[in-house]
């Protein structure tokens, strides 16, 4: 057994945002580490995000999730992180150091490490009403998973059960992978993700039921249909023709480990249940430390940053570094975790072009971005800095259209896709206004679409006059159609398949 | 169609309807035409203004004066409210010669029944708290009225209706001919409408309608375009807008061209006049950028919303986020000396014209009763004679 023990300075559980940052820290720091992970592939579940990421440039806003893992893997290696991936570590023993007992196909590996970052992320919830159990019934991740990952369709019509931002991203996944979404349920009276991804859908016409619940699915081998009631009314339920209910109802730390150390829990309702007591140092147990999801649920920015914060931390217990130098690198990242941890307030806005933009010259960036939300990656990309945001990074943007060149970078980087650009010939009788679009069916230069408005109404056909598709707008193309003043200020989008 | 009319109108807007109801009122057998449904032209784009402050001396202003009477307790005849409102209008005056011409109208025949008044710009915040007014040297004060157009015409559309209006939508008409016996035959796309009389108000369309006829109408179109917000809550309680006399010259020469009959050279062929106004149901109507350019469009121009908006927040700065739901632009028929062309047709005696109307909400009671009379052969109260579409081919 002694042969078979690897010893290491840092061992790290989980090679999702948090553990991948906690290694590249630690690593960068003088320390031998090993991340570990249960799949085949590190990223966690960012391998399974095909959309772009809010955040700030640090953070790789505006890049798709499976980009940014491939990116931190890569970092993570030249740092100098050993990699043992299809491990699954169902043991700790011992404090000093840790060992660990892993799951291999060819039998338990273990592993000795001075320090343990747990960064093991979060567990979905589920949620029980009558027919949970039958095919067509599944969680958030799952479906990810098969359509992401897979590249399997699992049903035509799908159910959305939770209005956060799993949800509402799922949805619009979904949509980009030609699987029709009935309507996204939800019991709060409010969005709880963030709004432009909400946008999304609703351009697609998909209908936002908020509250609402489920009360139970239809069918005899698999779900047929869904029954949903609107929690004002006092009407029937409505039956919902569905082959597939999706459930992104929130998440759970994975504090297993933590557990079986003996380490304490304390529940914290907002980070999604039981997390370790003491943040990234989890207190009472020298030489543990937690990033990520396992330490609260949030956004891949948060877990990035923590991960870190872990690294740094470990470092620190280890003599790597001095207790100066852990302050000063320590201090920008509890910053910006101050930053990114602002409670972000749900806002019910409905946008149609406002008197102010109608008073404007001819060219014009439409910016419907209502919400205070970490992200910047309009004002980073934007060539001319006409774009401000500035610190705190939840700042909406303000545009100095008078600097503005129309080159369109602002509209093809913003993850919400929420940035248009609005423009008139001189005679002001004609406009165009360009949006961005992913996804299928592909769009060309002539081609006659189905104009929509920013809550899915059709507008009316219009031509596309441009396609713009550069490497660096990561698959996304700026689309400009021609149309009446009266209609371009109105237009958000295309119709595409059903949801159209 | 075998039958025959009393009287055939043709037009189904804010004109065609009122004259539909007053002549179903004295017991004739009417039958309302219209190329499309009810009020599809200028009259469902109209922005509910009752204006009788810029009516000029003589028939013009007796009419409108009239028609402003009639129109205070028309909601109680035609038994349907139709958001009827005094309302004090506010024009900021931002020139001296705006200024001047403003206390020559203070000492005119209409101010003391529109209650004319110069208000300084910080009185004027007493009516409207939120008018910005630090670039107007005062503030003109006048008690007019506005309603709801779209109600005004289903109004008319519903008594017209309970009287025995026979309403013929989507019934173009191709052209008249002469059957004697005092009759004349409508011919549409969908049959022969023969009428003892008949009368037109097609506002802008109405020369291209009478054009079989060798009559000569000079007609153009002026384009109106306006613009609707989301509904807010109670904010202004006044009708606002600018005081400007820009559209009386650029009428006169524009007119002077029409008459001519060529293109005018003119390089600005629009203005503004702004008024914007709170209805009942919270919504701001901004109305409108009139311009004079004779070529049809159905698109509004970014200038005109441009310009609209603007002037808007200039003296609104608050309103700056408030969401616009619908723009439109809208065509009003344009007579060379903006009088209306009213009265029967030369050499066409039982065919009448109602139409180029400058407010055409005011005028529109009094109108009615006039062709009414006319078709009824009755005396009129009033000589027309000044309208008569005849007189542009008399010189």
């Amino acid at each position: 057994m002694g042969d078979r023990t690897a010893k290491v300075d840092v061992a790290i559980v989980g090679a999702g945002p948090a553990g991948l940052w906690a290694g590249i820290s630690a690593s960068g720091a003088g320390a031998v580490v090993s991340v570990i992970d249960e799949n085949l592939r590190p990223g966690g579940q960012l391998v399974k995000q095909i959309h772009k990421f809010f955040g700030s440039a640090q953070h790789h806003a505006g890049q798709r999730g499976m980009a940014i893992a491939s990116g931190l893997y890569h970092q993570a290696e030249a740092a100098g992180c050993r990699f043992s991936l299809n491990r699954r570590v169902y043991g700790v023993y011992g404090r000093g150091p840790f060992r660990l007992a892993m799951a291999t196909e060819g039998g338990t590996e273990y592993l000795d490490a001075r320090s343990l970052i747990l960064a093991t992320g979060a567990s979905e919830n589920a949620l029980a009403f009558p027919g949970w159990t039958l095919p067509g019934v599944m969680t958030a991740g799952a479906i990810q998973t098969l359509v992401n990952l897979q590249r399997v369709v699992p049903g035509h019509r799908v159910l959305m059960i939770g209005a956060g931002n799993v949800g509402l991203i799922v949805s619009y996944q979904l949509l980009l992978a030609g699987i029709s979404v009935a309507a996204v349920v939800d019991s709060k009276p409010d969005v709880g993700g963030y709004w432009v991804h909400a946008a999304k859908l609703a351009k697609a016409g998909v209908p936002l039921l908020t509250g609402h619940t489920i009360l139970g699915v239809r069918g005899e081998e698999r779900v047929r249909s869904a029954l949903v009631k609107d929690l004002r009314s006092p009407r029937q339920p409505v039956e919902i023709a569905v082959d597939t209910v999706c459930l992104a109802v929130g998440m759970t730390p994975s504090v297993r480990l933590v557990s079986l150390l003996g380490g304490h829990l304390v529940f914290e309702g907002g980070k999604g249940g039981f997390v370790p007591a003491g943040g990234e140092t989890v207190s009472g147990i020298p030489g543990l430390f937690a990033a990520g999801d396992a330490s609260g649920v949030a956004e891949a920015s948060i877990a990035m940053e923590e991960g870190k914060m872990a690294g740094i931390c470990a470092s620190r217990y280890l003599g790597l570094i001095s207790e100066k130098e852990e302050q000063e690198k320590s201090r920008g990242i509890r910053e910006t975790l101050a930053e990114l941890r602002q409670p972000v307030r749900p806002v019910r806005e409905e946008f149609s072009p406002s008197l102010s933009l109608f008073s404007s010259p001819v060219r014009r960036v439409i910016m419907e971005c209502p919400q205070e939300i970490p992200c910047n990656p309009c004002e980073k990309n934007c060539p001319r800095g006409a774009i401000k945001i500035g610190r705190p990074i939840t700042n909406r943007p303000q545009v100095d259209h008078a600097l503005c060149s129309g080159c369109g970078n602002c509209v093809a980087v913003c993850p919400g896709m929420a940035c248009y650009l609005l423009e008139y010939d001189r005679g002001g009788e004609k406009a165009k206004l360009s949006f961005a679009y992913e996804g299928w069916p592909l769009v060309h230069r002539g081609d006659w679409v189905m104009a929509v408005a920013g809550d899915g109404r059709k507008l009316g056909r219009v031509q596309v006059e441009k396609v713009k598709s550069l490497k660096a707008y990561s698959a996304t193309s700026v689309v400009t159609v021609a149309a009446g003043p009266e209609l371009a200020p109105y237009i958000r989008g295309m119709a595409r398949g059903e949801n159209g | 169609m075998k039958e025959t009319w009393d009287v055939v109108v043709v037009g189904a807007g804010m004109v065609g309807l009122a004259v539909a109801y007053e002549l179903s009122r004295r017991n004739l057998r009417v039958a309302l035409l219209d190329k499309g449904g009810l009020g599809q032209g200028a009259s469902a784009a109209n922005c509910g203004l009752v204006l009788a402050s810029d009516a000029e001396p003589g028939l013009s202003r007796d009419l409108t004066l009239e028609g402003f009477r009639l129109l205070s307790t028309l909601s109680a005849r035609l038994g349907y409210d139709f958001e009827f409102e005094q309302k004090t209008f506010l024009q900021a005056l931002i020139s001296e010669t705006e200024l001047a011409e403003a206390e020559e109208m203070l000492n005119g025949p209409l101010s003391k029944p529109l209650h004319f008044r110069l208000l300084t710009p910080e009185e004027s915040r007493r009516y409207e708290p939120y008018l910005d007014t630090k670039d107007a040297l005062a503030v003109f004060h006048s008690l007019q009225a506005v309603v709801n157009p779209l109600q005004l015409l289903f109004a008319y559309y519903r008594a017209a209706r309970r009287q025995g209006v026979t309403w013929f939508p989507k019934t173009e008409v191709r052209g008249f001919s002469d059957y004697g016996n005092a009759q004349v035959a409508v011919q549409t796309e969908r049959g022969e409408f023969k009428a003892r009389k008949v009368i037109v108000a097609a506002g802008a369309w109405s020369a291209k309608l009478l054009s079989p006829l060798p009559v000569e109408l000079p007609m153009a179109f002026i384009q109106g375009e306006a613009m609707v917000t989301e509904a807010l809550p109670s904010l202004l309680s006044c009708c606002t807008g600018l005081f400007t006399s820009d559209r009386i010259d650029l009428e006169k020469a524009l007119g002077a061209d029409l008459l001519a009959g060529k293109q005018s050279g003119l390089e600005e062929t629009s203005c503004l006049e702004l008024d914007v106004r709170q209805m009942q149901g919270g919504n701001l109507l901004i109305g409108q950028k009139t311009d004079y350019n004779s070529a049809y469009r159905d698109t509004v121009s970014w200038n005109g919303m441009g310009l609209m908006a603007g002037q808007v927040l200039r003296w609104f700065p608050t309103l700056r986020a408030v969401r616009v739901l619908r723009t439109w632009v809208s065509p009003v028929a344009f007579t060379p000396d903006h009088q209306p062309l009213l009265g029967p047709l030369p050499h066409f005696e039982n065919i009448f014209l109602a139409t180029g109307f400058k407010s055409t909400i005011v005028l529109t009671p009094i109108v009615a009763e006039l062709a009414a009379d006319w078709a009824c052969d009755a005396n009129m109260p009033y000589d027309l004679g000044e309208f008569r579409p005849a007189r542009f081919g008399e010189e």
